[in-house]
């Protein structure tokens, strides 16, 4: 990892286009502002982690819970504003 | 509009999914039946599969402003041509399902390309409740 060390007001820039300013520090909050392309995304650690966890827990679940499947139908057909669909017999399916 | 998928039944996600790039390809099961709950089976690993369905059903007013760099991902040029699902976690004994509405999945459903996006800016939590209390929550 390259470690740097910056003042408030000063610039990191990577690549070509996407500069990382330091804003200001205040205890232990650093304000980063972070000018990219808006093909670039931006996402803070915690969320992508949050969505990554998740992935892998649905994923898991939904393999060994697939008997799960009717019961849930019907729980979120009812929260559905569309309640008139008639749901089809489980052999039915293609 | 969540029963308006179409004809597409192969997804593609070029990158992957968020923290799993090796699931990229996956057929969306039910695509052609009304019922909310459709599977989205990993054709990479067998033993992948997700619960998914319309956050709308889940949250009214559940809102997502597509971000460029996921829209370009997937060609998408018109927002209305996106079908939007969110993964659902499901435990059971007791049933405990909650929704990712953070990181839903983005389909355009020209093509069948998909991409996990990550809404920084919102709220929305990664799990959301549906069925059982908060108390099962952490």
């Amino acid at each position: 990892m390259l470690i740097l060390t910056r003042k408030p007001g000063e610039a990191i820039v990577i690549g070509r286009d996407v500069r990382v300013s330091i804003l200001s520090v205040d205890g232990e909050r650093v304000k980063i502002g972070i000018e990219a392309p808006r093909e670039v995304p931006v996402v803070r650690q915690e969320l992508l982690d949050a969505v990554r966890q998740s992935n892998l827990e649905a994923a898991t679940a939904a393999a060994s819970a697939s008997t799960v499947a009717a019961s849930l139908r019907h729980v979120l057909s009812q929260k559905a504003p569309v309640t008139s669909h008639q749901e089809p017999p489980e052999g039915s399916r293609r | 509009m969540s029963d308006s998928v179409g004809p597409i039944k192969q997804v593609t996600f070029p990158e992957g999914l968020v923290g799993c790039s090796d699931w990229r390809h996956f057929v969306l099961l039910d695509a052609d039946e009304a019922g909310p709950v459709r599977m989205l089976q990993c054709l990479d690993d067998p033993e992948v599969g997700f619960f998914v369905t319309d956050p709308k059903l889940l949250l009214e007013d559940y809102q997502l402003e597509i971000p460029p760099s996921a829209a370009s991902a997937i060609d998408l040029v018109e927002q209305e041509k996106a079908i939007v699902l969110c993964t659902l976690v499901v435990k059971q004994d007791p049933l405990v399902v909650t929704a990712n509405l953070l990181g839903p999945l983005v389909i355009n459903r020209e093509n069948g390309r998909g991409v996990q996006v990550v809404l920084s800016g919102s709220d929305y939590s990664a799990r959301h409740v549906v069925v059982g209390g908060p108390a099962e929550m952490s």
